[in-house]
């Protein structure tokens, strides 16, 4: 286990270098923050002092160096445009975001996880056909136009629920299932697959031997078996997720992480910018780790080495 | 003596999109109480169809199109869904081939073992784990504590059909299908294995359906036996007959190609040629491409089955016509 | 023709050059392959049809797409109340008309996806083979880059770029060509890594090959097919993230045409005049679907995973 933990840690730590190291030189290369930060009639003398005191007129490497202790401090510096801790604002957003991001899971596994499961043992018939369709109709759709379409239709037709904002379950039931159904398509197609495999094996054909009724053996012996790699998918999935977040916030303007970022660009705040970005690729690697984890513990098979 | 089973001409086709195929093929055999019938023939030729048949097993593209499964007097082609769940793994059980794969890999032995335990003797689940651990005993498994909560790639191959032997045997069938119980094991472990078995069958009266192609294994445990050929029995009698004087091509060149028990190869390469395509099988009699001592009527009329002496059946041309146009083509041959 | 004649022509045809004969019959053997797969007939169809759409648009589209006409504004489409002819798909909030500005908008959105598809699959081949053939700490450095990469979500990282050195066609093409890399640098490297070890590569080198001759005869084109199942796939996810830019108003600028500015355009007065936000979004999910189909067909018939 220790050592399982050490490996990991071996290889999230150059990962993180690498990324805070690809963001501070684009932003490098974007030059200088300074001609932003003040008036446009300011004097060259008053630039040159403020860089100073920001250390932006010591060499890239160094400033790297800065950069990286500052991280490890948590400090993310500071945003010109609210004039407060950039890592402060992202945490301020990131509970919005987490909240849409889990309610898209849910969404997605109550899609998909029966649906490809009923398409995998109807293989062939007209359910599948329809899920397996379904699932590269919702691929093929893009995410915000989705939501435009369910705006279209729940709110502004129907008027079942409210086209943004965020406060009650009502808010988050379009933008989770906008989300969620580009997910779910994704997952769907690999639940049935799995499931296909799984169905075809020998303990299958022991478990219907012994009398068992095909549902207790397809949800207690195949759907076990199926789900530890649903468990990857779903973790490979936080990629997309957090992708599709940034939009769909944006169509539902939802106050979450992905709003921030994205009004963060508009105006180059570069320090919301990178405190988003390093923020993200943390939580990304952390599901992937959680996702390593709950494996082993499924599959009894695996073993820390 | 009265049959526990018995098959009367059961078809069981696929409906594949390249064209059907006739697994099996008017197929007819019995089974009595108590007694051990052997099920032997290549891969392909229908065995484990039969077998999956009796179990109510056959998925779609395969059906069962005609004939008579009775157990007990039942048919069980008649019977619901339902109504066979309650006959596996209870009145009739089964073991697979591949002791490997045959255990569901993310459960623990003991909940595979109680499970149809519960199931069928509708036992709360501290009484089913005594009964398991009771019947691990039986088959020779030691530490049977450990063992149930163990997960099955800890165990041995051995280790693991004895376990498959156990969950078979742990509603006390009448009747219990044995698909290639050994086949997938070293030497040493598969007599033992086979001794295993027998014993437990002798303390409890149990008929077996044992499939296989190793006529060692045949000549170990059963009573009678059937052969199988591409889909078609071609030969049934009982165990000494069938090696002091077997009347089909085919079953001689079984016996011919076949080595002693206890020997490490067991494959049986000399029979000339492959079975015929299963799409295109030849209007005559199934075997004629490989046959020796092909007639003319071989190729154009299929053979019926024959009773050459008591208890003797044959399908074979050969067997039909008088005994001096027999040997006439055997020269020519 | 008679059967000698025939022979002849054979012969000649086999004589002159011997592999476009082998390639002919190939591409002979796909097409019936097409046709006997229903999706991937459909995608093709579909493919074509949006190609001929985007290169024939400006005699196709009925308007200039970004001529305003301030009297025929919000106009429904044609089959609806008060829509008319001259407007089959209806006009926007300052009177352009829908159905142009859909044809247009498909020559920004094959642009910018295969454009950006080659450029990312030049920068991935080239470094996958080179990390593949010769590892070492070269290829340890591109795994941790892979990581990293992997670990950014597309967008985000198309984001960061975009703050940097802000918006336009060129630069989304860059930039989308710099995040879809390490895809193909992954798989490339996978394959040559695999390929190294096979006995033809290995005559290769035991006759005294230069290194940079079996990269580019002997590795190169055995990864060429995966690349193309790989990135006709891409070029679909690619097409939506140019559209979700372009609909943040990241992407696409005024006055070219995408898909995504006319549904972040529409998004404003989806109460109102819903054709502006629908009709872009249908163009986008045929044109990926279509693309889909297309290469998981490619991917059926080329993956030598599969095919062995």
């Amino acid at each position: 286990m220790f050592n399982y933990l050490l490996k990991i840690i071996a290889q999230i730590i150059p990962v993180l270098i690498i990324i805070s190291f690809i963001v501070f030189a684009l932003v490098f290369i974007a030059g200088d923050p300074v001609a932003l930060m003040l008036p446009e009639d300011a004097s060259t003398e008053d630039i040159a002092l403020l860089r100073e005191s920001l250390g932006l007129d010591q060499p890239f490497i160094v400033q790297y160096g800065n950069y990286l202790l500052q991280l490890v401090q948590g400090d993310f510096g500071e945003s010109f445009r609210y004039g407060e801790d950039a890592f402060k604002l992202v945490m301020e957003r990131l509970p919005a975001s987490l909240e849409l991001g889990i309610a898209a899971i849910i969404v997605a596994i109550i899609i998909s996880v029966p649906l490809g499961i009923w398409s995998a043992t109807k293989r062939n018939t007209s359910i599948d056909l329809l899920a397996t369709g379904g699932a590269v109709i919702g691929k093929a759709m893009p995410n915000f136009w989705l939501g435009i379409m369910l705006i279209l239709i729940f709110s502004v037709h129907l008027g079942l629920f409210p086209v943004t904002g965020r406060g009650t379950i009502a808010h988050l039931i379009l933008p989770a299932v906008t989300l969620g159904t580009g997910i779910a398509a994704e997952m769907t197609r690999l639940i049935r697959s799995n499931m296909i495999e799984v169905l075809s094996q020998d303990y299958i054909k022991t478990a219907r031997s012994k009398g068992l009724h095909s549902f207790k053996v397809v949800y207690k012996h195949a759907f076990r078996n199926s789900l530890i790699p649903v468990i990857t998918i779903t973790a490979l999935q936080t990629s997309t997720l957090i992708g599709g977040t940034l939009i769909t916030e944006t169509v539902f303007s939802w106050p979450g992480l992905g709003q921030l970022l994205i009004q963060a660009v508009h105006t180059r705040d570069m320090a919301i910018v990178q405190a988003a970005v390093i923020t993200i690729a943390v939580i990304v690697i952390l599901m992937n780790l959680i996702a390593d984890i709950l494996y082993r513990i499924l599959d009894p098979r695996i073993k820390y080495n | 003596m009265k049959y526990l089973m018995e098959i009367n001409y059961l078809k069981t086709y696929f409906f594949t999109e390249s064209g059907v195929v006739p697994a099996v093929d008017k197929v007819s055999f019995f089974i009595k109480e108590g007694e051990t019938v052997a099920l032997v023939g290549e891969s392909g030729s229908g065995k484990s169809v039969t077998s999956l048949s009796i179990m109510g097993l056959i998925d779609s593209p395969g059906k069962i199109v005609e004939g008579e499964i009775l157990f007990d007097g039942k048919d069980l082609t008649l019977l619901s869904e339902k109504e066979l769940r309650k006959i596996r793994g209870n009145d009739v059980a089964m073991i697979f081939q591949e002791p490997l794969t045959s255990l569901n890999p993310v459960l623990k032995i003991g909940d595979q073992l109680s499970e149809s335990i519960i199931l069928h003797q509708k036992m709360d689940k501290r009484k089913a784990r005594e009964i398991s651990i009771h019947l691990l005993r039986q088959v020779g498994i030691p530490r049977a504590e450990q063992i149930m909560e163990s997960y099955p790639h800890l165990l041995s191959g051995g280790m693991r059909q004895r376990v498959m032997i156990a969950m078979a045997l742990s509603c006390g069938p009448r009747l219990l299908i044995a698909d290639e119980p050994t086949t997938a094991l070293d030497a040493t472990i598969q007599a033992q294995i086979l001794q295993l078995l027998k014993k437990l069958i002798e303390e409890t009266n149990t008929s077996i359906l044992l499939i296989t192609h190793d006529l060692g294994v045949v000549a170990e445990m059963a009573d009678r036996v059937v052969v199988m050929y591409a889909g078609q029995i071609v030969e049934h009698t009982d165990v000494f007959t069938l090696f002091r004087d077997p009347k089909h091509p085919y079953t001689k060149g079984l016996i011919e190609s076949t080595p002693k028990i206890h020997e490490e190869k067991d494959e049986l390469t000399s029979i000339a040629g492959t079975v015929a395509n299963p799409l295109n099988y030849p209007t005559g009699c199934r075997f004629v491409d490989r046959c020796p001592f092909a007639l003319k009527e071989c190729s154009t009329n299929p053979p019926h089955m024959l009773e050459v002496n008591k208890d003797h059946y044959v399908r074979c041309w050969l067997h039909e016509e008088k005994e001096d146009d027999v040997r006439e083509t055997t020269k020519t041959t | 023709m008679n059967e000698e004649q025939m022979k002849n022509s054979a012969v000649i045809e086999e004589s002159m050059n011997k592999t476009v004969g082998r390639k002919v019959s190939k591409v002979k053997r796909w097409f019936n392959l097409l046709l006997q797969s229903k999706t991937g007939t459909v995608g093709l169809v579909i493919v074509i049809f949006i190609v001929f759409v985007a290169i024939f648009a400006p005699i196709l589209a009925p308007y200039d797409p970004n001529v305003v006409n301030p009297t025929e504004v919000h106009k429904p489409p044609a089959w609806m109340e008060g829509g008319s002819n001259k407007h089959i798909l209806g006009t926007d909030n300052v009177g352009r008309d829908i159905l142009s500005r859909v044809i247009y908008g498909s020559q920004i959105s094959l642009l910018v996806g295969i454009t950006s598809v080659i450029l990312a699959g030049i920068i991935g081949i080239v470094i996958g083979l080179l990390a593949g053939f010769y590892g070492g700490i070269f290829d340890h450095l591109l795994m941790r880059l892979v990581d990293s990469f992997l670990a950014v979500p597309n967008i985000l990282f198309a984001l960061v770029i975009i703050s940097v050195f802000g918006s336009g066609v060129t630069t989304l093409i860059v930039v989308l060509g710099i995040t879809n890399w390490v895809v193909y640098a992954r798989m490339v490297r996978g394959e040559s890594l695999s390929l190294k070890e096979r006995d033809f590569v290995r005559a290769a080198k035991s006759m005294g090959v230069k290194n940079r001759n079996i990269i580019i005869r002997h590795l190169f084109p055995n990864v060429i097919s995966s690349f193309i199942v790989i990135s006709t796939l891409s070029v679909a996810t690619t097409i939506i993230l140019e559209a979700s830019l372009s609909f943040l108003g990241l992407g696409i600028q005024p006055p070219q045409v995408s898909w995504g500015t006319i549904l972040s355009d529409g998004r404003d007065y989806i109460a109102t005049s819903w054709w502006l936000a629908t009709f872009p979004g249908i163009a986008i999910t045929i044109t990926v679907l279509g693309i889909i189909f297309l290469g998981d067909w490619l991917r059926d018939i080329l993956d030598p995973r599969l095919n062995k």
